[in-house]
């Protein structure tokens, strides 16, 4: 399926979850979720993460509606708990395989959501300095070190050097990017034209049908 | 043979930043189909007109330009990138600076992309660049593991792959091997009978030297045409290729020790089980063609970069060496200059450096503008060290580097983008400091010519080996 359109379906039923307090909805959330985790064959690591990430916001607002909480409090500190679960959740089923489909997803943002360029290459290449940047620290250290310099993690001109590599960095992607002709607002052909499949379309209607009429009946 | 001919105005083009004047009165006329030759020593002001024929300059510079600067009558500013890519492309001095994307393939998708290329030629076209800059098994590498002069050649394919009637180059061998220079010089040749217009800046034609039609020099800001004599001067002025000389280093004590030691980049082998020792207080010299893996080793050394095997400084294994400490007794003199710098001026470089030397009695005020005037750096001493033109950053670095006098200094191609004087000046210099300061000295280079007396031992890296060279032949 298209990352855009993951990404589309996801929004809607976590936006919706905002407003709805049902513990039911939230264990069906994270029920169906767990399923298709189960195809997505995720590493130990991956499902290490889906458990502990949740386990600190999730108990947190649990423990302080319960102890210290008024009125529907009982009620609302299991919806919190399961909520953050079924929002994480949710959000992996996209983002954890994005590293996969980062580059489909950017050119569906270009092609189809009629983004503009400028933003989605600005974010390619930011997508592509993340690595960098643990790299860049440590030379910035080292070399300073050479100088004869030890600048601490604690210390304000680590990150003064950093943030003006970073600056010079984002200097030479704009030159880089105008000297490769990019012209913001201009047309651009594309080799790659994403196409979203008719079943992509199809699948998400019926999902969001699906999980509306779910809403109908007065679950706990 | 017949094309359209964009034309190409420089006239009486000024340009000037709040620090000072860097152009003035420079007009240029290049014929089409030429292949011209930018000369100068560093800092002239070479780049700086490259930057502006492109039209990146003014808009990212914070500069003022004046004069006239026009592409078939239209002022180079107002031409929109893509339109203006198409006619004048542009090849930047430093390769780390020019990416985009992830890989080359995908960069030049990138460039194909903007200039609305239609989808069915490009992947024909991208193949065919790769091809002639001979980078074909590289098409899908992630572009921060390939070496400096591989991402050079990336570059150049990009220019190339976008078919402009004027090719800008600066210093487009600068961190090439010779073996790659010359497949590379085809590559443009080639380019040029399709009849483009170069425009190249270099200090040292060797190899195209009868491809050159006019020859231009820049000296402080002020353009010429050389006229013949002038020009045949110049192309003579070819450094002669000779043999290194250097002899095989025999029992002595050593600094470095490495013992079956092994590098990877990824899945590519750099160095497999490598035994050899470094001679204290020599200066040492090691080639090699591009990727195979200089600069790597020199982060290994430094403890930048992972390895197997033993490596030992002293007689103590590295590996259990603070790096902090260990810096402060082999350090490492980037290819890239900025990464050299912990400060923003001239003049706090060089206090910063003197404070922390370990050799304060050598480094006075009055030996350091000493050394300052014989760069021709000492006027620039109010200068945000990153607004130097690229030489100028280069000798900078190294002169901070002396003065700091870690006992074992790694220099990554200190000689790329100087011109000749500057290149034999600052060899001079560094002889002269790193002997007072009983250093021991490796240094990575592909200006051979400069060098030829310079090395007590020269090593040679290739095919995942590295091993002295020299002797009694």
């Amino acid at each position: 399926m298209n990352p855009l359109m993951k990404f589309a379906i996801v929004m809607v039923i976590a936006l919706e979850l905002t407003f709805i307090k049902s513990v039911t909805i939230n264990l069906i959330i994270i029920g169906v979720s767990a399923f298709l985790y189960l195809f997505l064959k995720l590493s130990w690591k991956q499902w290490l993460w889906l458990f502990i990430l949740p386990l600190l916001p999730g108990f947190g607002s649990w423990f302080s509606l319960m102890y210290f909480g008024t009125g529907d409090h009982v009620h609302m500190a299991w919806v919190m708990l399961t909520r953050v679960f079924a929002y994480l959740w949710l959000g992996g089923l996209f983002t954890l395989k994005l590293t996969e489909e980062r580059d489909v997803f950017l050119a569906t943002l270009e092609q189809k959501a009629k983004l503009s360029a400028t933003f989605v290459y600005a974010l390619v290449g930011v997508l592509n300095f993340m690595p960098a940047v643990n790299q860049q620290i440590k030379t910035i250290r080292v070399a300073s070190q050479m100088r004869g310099q030890t600048l601490h993690i604690w210390q304000a001109q680590l990150y003064f050097k950093a943030i003006l590599s970073a600056i010079r960095w984002s200097q030479n992607l704009a030159e880089g990017m105008v000297s490769h002709g990019f012209t913001e607002g201009a047309p651009r052909t594309h080799l790659q034209v994403v196409s979203i499949a008719k079943r992509d379309w199809l699948i998400l209607i019926i999902i969001l049908i699906a999980f509306q009429l779910l809403l109908i009946p007065n679950w706990y | 043979m017949s094309y359209v001919v964009t034309n190409l105005i420089v006239e009486d083009v000024h340009f000037s930043y709040p620090t000072g004047k860097v152009l003035s009165h420079v007009s240029l006329k290049l014929k089409p189909n030429s292949f011209n030759l930018l000369v100068g020593p560093s800092g002239s002001g070479k780049s700086t007109l490259l930057k502006l024929l492109s039209g990146l300059y003014p808009t990212f510079s914070g500069g003022t330009l004046d004069g006239k600067l026009t592409l078939d009558g239209y002022d180079i500013n107002d031409i929109v990138p893509f339109q203006r890519v198409a006619r004048l492309g542009y090849l930047f001095q430093n390769p780390t600076r020019q990416f985009v994307m992830q890989t080359p393939f995908e960069e030049l998708r990138f460039s194909l992309e903007n200039l609305q290329v239609t989808p069915t030629d490009m992947t024909d076209r991208i193949e065919k660049v790769l091809e002639t800059v001979g980078m074909t098994d590289f098409t899908h590498h992630d572009l921060s593991t390939l070496s400096g002069g591989e991402k050079q050649k990336i570059a150049l394919a990009a220019a190339l792959a976008m078919d402009s009637e004027y090719l800008l180059l600066d210093e487009p061998f600068a961190n090439v091997d010779p073996v790659a220079r010359l497949q590379l010089i085809q590559a443009i040749k080639h380019y040029q009978q399709q009849g483009k217009t170069i425009l190249i800046t270099d200090h040292d034609w060797s190899g195209y030297t009868d491809m050159i039609d006019d020859v231009f020099v820049m000296n402080h800001g002020h353009l010429h045409q050389a006229d013949e004599a002038e020009r045949t001067k110049i192309l003579h002025e070819v450094p002669i290729q000779t043999q290194i000389k250097t002899a095989l280093p025999n029992e002595q004590e050593h600094i470095i020790e490495l013992k079956k030691v092994a590098l990877k980049n990824g899945t590519r082998q750099l160095l497999r089980n490598t035994s050899l020792a470094i001679p204290k207080e020599k200066r040492i010299l090691i080639t090699g063609p591009n990727g195979v893996g200089k600069s790597t080793l020199f982060s290994t050394l430094v403890k930048l970069y992972p390895y197997s095997g033993l490596i030992t400084y002293n007689q103590q294994d590295i590996a259990k060496r603070k790096i902090a400490q260990h810096v402060r007794d082999i350090a490492l003199v980037f290819q890239n200059a900025e990464q050299q710098f912990v400060a923003m001026t001239m003049a706090e470089e060089l206090i910063q450096a003197q404070q922390f030397s370990n050799h304060p009695e050598i480094w006075t005020d009055e030996t350091i503008t000493e050394i300052l005037t014989q760069l021709n750096l000492v006027d620039l001493r109010q200068h945000v060290v990153y607004q130097l033109s690229g030489g100028q950053q280069k000798k900078l670095q190294v002169l901070l580097m002396l003065i700091v006098g870690t006992p074992t200094l790694l220099f990554d191609e200190p000689l790329a983008g100087l011109d000749n004087d500057s290149q034999q000046c600052l060899l001079n210099i560094i002889a002269d400091f790193t002997t007072r300061q009983h250093q021991t000295v490796l240094v990575i280079s592909h200006q051979l010519q400069a060098v030829t007396d310079w090395f007590d031992f020269h090593l040679h890296f290739e095919n995942e080996q590295l091993s002295y060279v020299g002797g009694e032949v």
